[in-house]
């Protein structure tokens, strides 16, 4: 058995790495997405006074298809992807955290927040 | 209105929306929607998707930052998570089928709220001689965190009561995109008596978890358009990457007041808007 020596503080640190590597990742490839779309779409006009659900995201799949072949639009909706992972991500992490402190009833909590997330993301 | 300069007002309105919400403690959503409805006369739904990445990305902003001071309570994070996240889901579904103007009008009453516990005196709770909950003993909810350069301990009350207020805070958030830090504050600090440091901080913690609840609905719906998110997010983490700098030197009181009365009016016109069906 292999003893695991990660203290609370640790694991703090390491959240907030996270964190900051989630949220930087997302703004570089959106500014990416954002320099994309002003070149392939500059000039044109806009205008979001009447909604359409043309945007929506079907799957990752389409949109790491679009990114492959530098579509801004997909660029841009990974970016997002990105951020919507780093808080799913953080509770992932929380899992472990509190398995590692071996509080089970935590462990247990925190599994019940992530099972509503992904049931979510499965029924939405 | 062109593609560049529509771009350029909604990064300019997203670092101020950043720099406002990480400094009042409110979010970056509560003024990215006035900003795209009353200010640029986008549909409702898309403001309300852009509120939900400014939500996000304001938390794991500020997230990263608070978490090595110790104060945030994962906890009481947690636990209270399993109502906010269950309440999100619940409001993305209403808001599917709600009319927009109800929607800004519920928003405008949300602001009017915020804006009133934003100002609001507080204190930290910080004695321990009340009866204990049991709920808080079986959950661990207790806690201490760092004043100064000493160590204080506080004691949770009424988890039941904290709890379903969560769970409204939830349906809110999902309903708006906002993180409505305000309601999880009000759960915390005025029924859970968390003390207001520990209490604002968990509350961010968690206000970008409840997001990522409705999140997928909303991307899957199309409310969350790329050519509004993209400068949202870049624009709120500058904002608030600055606010969070400035929060540490400045007396934030008088800009807090401020920052009321501005989104108090706004709230009026919201609600005014919503009334006469024009949002």
């Amino acid at each position: 058995m292999i003893k695991i020596n990660i203290t609370p503080r640790q694991m703090e640190m390491f959240i907030g790495r996270m964190l900051r590597v989630g949220v930087f990742t997302a703004c570089a490839i959106a500014i990416v997405g954002g320099i994309l779309y002003i070149v392939q779409k500059g000039g044109t006009q806009v205008d979001f006074a009447e909604f359409t659900s043309s945007m929506a995201v079907e799957s990752i799949g389409d949109v790491i298809r679009g990114v492959l072949v530098l579509d801004a639009i997909s660029v841009i909706q990974l970016s997002l992807l990105i951020l919507i992972a780093t808080p799913i991500m953080r509770v992932v992490v929380s899992v472990i955290a509190f398995a590692i402190e071996k509080d089970y009833l935590y462990v247990f909590i925190t599994l019940i927040v992530l099972i509503i997330i992904v049931f979510n993301i499965f029924n939405g | 209105m062109d593609v560049e300069l529509f771009i350029t007002i909604m990064f300019v309105g997203a670092v101020v929306a950043g720099f406002l919400g990480s400094l009042t403690g409110l979010g970056g959503g509560v003024v990215v929607i006035p900003l795209l409805t009353l200010g640029l006369g986008v549909d409702m739904r898309y403001a309300v998707g852009a509120a939900l990445v400014a939500s996000i990305a304001n938390s794991s902003g500020a997230a990263a930052a608070y978490i090595r001071e110790g104060i945030t309570n994962v906890r009481i994070g947690m636990f209270l998570e399993i109502a906010t996240t269950i309440g999100a889901v619940i409001g993305a579904m209403i808001a599917m089928w709600l009319p927009t103007s109800v929607v800004a009008m519920i928003f405008g009453c949300v602001l009017i709220f915020s804006a009133v516990m934003s100002v609001r005196k507080h204190d930290e709770h910080t004695s321990v001689s009340h009866k204990k909950d049991r709920w808080g003993q079986i959950l661990k909810l207790d806690g201490k965190y760092p004043v100064d350069n000493s160590v204080k301990s506080y004691q949770v009350r009424n988890v039941a009561g904290g709890f379903s207020l969560m769970g409204l805070a939830g349906v809110v958030s999902g309903l708006l995109g906002i993180g409505s830090g305000a309601l999880k504050v009000l759960a915390m600090d005025i029924v859970m008596k968390v003390p207001f440091k520990v209490s604002t901080t968990t509350s961010n913690f968690m206000i970008g978890v409840t997001a990522v609840a409705s999140a997928v609905v909303y991307l899957q719906r199309g409310y969350i358009d790329p050519v509004i998110a993209m400068p949202i997010v870049v624009g709120v983490l500058i904002g608030a990457f600055v606010g969070s700098k400035v929060l540490m030197k400045v007396r934030v009181r008088p800009l807090r007041i401020l920052f009321s009365v501005v989104i108090t009016i706004l709230a009026i016109e919201m609600i005014y808007n919503g009334y006469t069906g024009r949002l």
